[in-house]
C-alpha cells in the first residue's frame, strides 16, 4: 500500500510538471484540470497494468 | 524587463532546474519546477548515496540523470567511487549497497528527463517570443 502511494504521488507530481512545460497554446482546459486528467490517465493506466499482471500472474501458481 | 540571452538561460536552467522559468518571468511554472525537480533529484541523490551521479556503477543511466547540471557536477567529483570493490574484493554483505538504491537511482534519471523537458520548454519560449505574451504567466 506504501508502494502503491509512493507511485501515486510521483505521477501526480509529475503530471503537474508534464503539463505545465508542454502545453499547446490553443488548449483551453486550466493546467489544474488538464493535470488531473493527465495524472488519472497515466496513473489509472499503470494501476490496471499491475492488476492484470497480478491476475496472470496468480493464474499461473 | 529586459530578455535574457538563450545560452544563459539554458544553462541557467540545465544547472538549477526551474531558474530557466524564473528568469523568463514566469514564477508560478518556475517555483513549480524548481521544487519538484530538484526534490526529486535530491531525494535521489542521498538515497542512491550519490551512486545516481556515478558514471563508473551506472556508464548508462547517467546520461538520462545529466539532464540536471547537478548529476554532471555530481560525476565529476564522484563521491561514490568509494564504495567500488577493487581487485579480488567482492561485496559481503548485500547490507554494503544503499536500501533504497534503485529508488534513489530512479529519481534521478526522472529528474533528469523532467528537466530536459523544461530546458526545452525555456528555449522555446525565448524563440516564440510571441508564445510568451500569449500565455498567462
Amino acid at each position: 500500500m506504501t508502494k502503491l502511494l509512493i507511485f501515486l504521488l510521483l505521477t501526480a507530481m509529475i503530471s503537474v510538471i508534464h503539463v505545465s512545460v508542454t502545453r499547446i497554446e490553443e488548449r483551453k482546459l486550466p493546467l489544474k484540470k488538464e493535470a488531473t486528467r493527465y495524472f488519472l490517465s497515466v496513473g489509472g493506466g499503470i494501476v490496471i497494468l499491475a492488476l492484470i499482471v497480478q491476475l496472470l500472474s496468480m493464474s499461473f501458481q | 524587463m529586459k530578455q535574457k540571452s538563450l545560452p544563459y538561460l539554458a544553462v541557467a536552467a540545465w544547472l538549477l532546474p526551474g531558474s530557466g522559468h524564473l528568469l523568463s518571468d514566469r514564477k508560478k511554472t518556475g517555483l513549480t519546477i524548481l521544487v519538484v525537480v530538484n526534490l526529486f533529484w535530491i531525494c535521489g541523490m542521498l538515497l542512491s548515496e550519490f551512486e545516481a551521479g556515478s558514471r563508473l556503477f551506472h556508464p548508462w543511466l547517467f546520461w538520462t540523470g545529466a539532464g540536471c547540471g547537478g548529476t554532471a557536477v555530481v560525476s565529476f567529483f564522484d563521491p561514490a567511487v568509494q564504495h567500488s570493490l577493487s581487485g579480488m574484493q567482492s561485496v559481503r554483505h548485500y547490507q554494503d549497497v544503499p536500501r533504497w538504491n534503485d529508488l534513489g537511482v530512479l529519481l534521478v534519471c526522472i529528474a533528469g528527463l523532467l528537466n530536459v523537458l523544461c530546458l526545452l520548454d525555456v528555449i522555446d519560449l525565448r524563440i516564440n517570443s510571441s508564445r510568451r505574451s500569449k500565455e498567462k504567466r
